[in-house]
């Protein structure tokens, strides 16, 4: 199987998981795809390295985060709306549109840190060693990061309430 | 809250999001183009050190044999001089239509009705333009070919419907121009073409 084969098979396999995993990272989900596709292209430039690696998933998840990170400081965030958005008429929501939009208003509370932590931690399944592998920080720091966000989500009322907490 | 939970909650917010087919001969054209243009560039380079050897050596070792006692061939060849590629100094001085505007995911991000409006103006180191519906303005330097578009850019603050074009976003990913065949090109870090800038 030749280089481009192998990151075909690849892609086809993880594009809608590493997608949805940059949308909870905090992009929309235009910006995810973006995102993902330019980690990829990354990888792919680099092949050789990304089959080498010892845990192929943690290589490809440390580009895209590292992608999006970029992406975040490229960003220009000086644009702020000071009036408040007109209301628009939308359709009614599903309980899952709630339940989803709660658990994104609960991921906006943590740092950026913290909910990559979260995301890769609860939606991507690395283990700690693989997650300060691809977050480049030491194991500690990711359990402490983790703590510290877990705490965030458990004051949150949504998510407790989804929870079906008292 | 235990793990299963989050776990779960994290999936029914990921699932939300409809996602759509990998642009997989995307990826794959682009990273043949960054690859070949690697390719050119490491040729050029090449052909560039053995032109500046070829040329340069014998005009140093010239003036090194009239200003000092004669020295063994082979210290000067060892070292050949390393010169830096001339850079072509671009004038983007003036107003410009916004010809193509190029967005993240490689399409045209630029509105189907009424292109025409979207504008920039380079004058002394001072940008402004118009994306269609947002004016914007901030500071840029041009230094031969090389363009940095300083982030500090400002733009009002109008809602718009269609979503104006992120020209603002665009104008922070360039680093050159390059001119060809008449045509006018704001380049990324990669060598793509991020902006194509036409007269009005």
């Amino acid at each position: 199987m030749d280089v481009e084969e192998e990151f075909t098979s690849y892609v086809a396999a993880r594009w809608a998981r590493l997608v949805r995993s940059a949308v909870l990272l905090g992009c929309s989900p235009a910006e995810a795809e973006d995102v993902v596709q330019s980690a990829l292209e990354r990888c792919l430039l680099h092949w050789r390295r990304v089959t080498a690696a010892h845990d192929r998933d943690a290589y490809v998840h440390r580009v895209l985060i590292n992608t999006f990170t970029s992406s975040r400081r490229r960003r220009w965030t000086g644009e702020r709306s000071t009036d408040p958005l007109p209301d628009r008429v939308v359709d009614d929501e599903t309980t899952s549109v709630d339940d989803a939009d709660a658990v994104m208003r609960a991921l906006d509370r943590l740092t950026a840190d913290q909910r990559a932590a979260v995301v890769l931690r609860y939606y991507t399944h690395l283990g700690e060693q693989q997650m300060a592998t691809v977050l480049g920080v030491a194991r500690g720091t990711v359990k402490s990061r983790l703590a510290r966000a877990l705490e965030v989500l458990a004051e949150d009322p949504a998510l407790a309430e989804l929870r079906g907490a008292p | 809250m235990s793990d299963p939970t989050l776990t779960d909650l994290l999936e029914t917010a990921g699932d939300r999001h409809e996602v759509g087919p990998a642009p997989l001969e995307q990826m794959l054209r682009d990273v043949r183009r960054r690859r070949r243009g690697r390719a050119v560039l490491g040729g050029a380079g090449l052909t560039l050190a053995t032109v500046a050897t070829a040329i340069l050596v014998p005009v140093l070792m010239r003036a090194d044999d009239a200003a000092s006692p004669p020295q063994p061939a082979s210290s000067s060849s060892t070292h050949p001089p390393v010169i830096s590629p001339p850079r072509q100094q671009v004038d983007l001085k003036g107003t410009w239509v916004v010809a193509a505007l190029v967005g993240r995911n490689g399409r045209s991000a630029l509105p189907a009705h009424g292109p025409n409006k979207v504008r920039l103006a380079f004058h002394d180191g001072r940008l402004t333009g118009t994306d269609g519906c947002n004016g914007l303005s901030g500071r840029y330097v041009l230094r031969g070919d090389r363009l940095h578009v300083r982030k500090d850019l400002s733009t009002t603050q109008v809602l718009c419907v269609p979503p104006p074009p992120p020209l603002s976003s665009r104008l922070l990913d360039v680093r050159s121009v390059t001119k060809d065949q008449g045509g006018t090109y704001l380049v990324d870090a990669a060598g793509h073409v991020v902006i194509a800038l036409a007269r009005p």
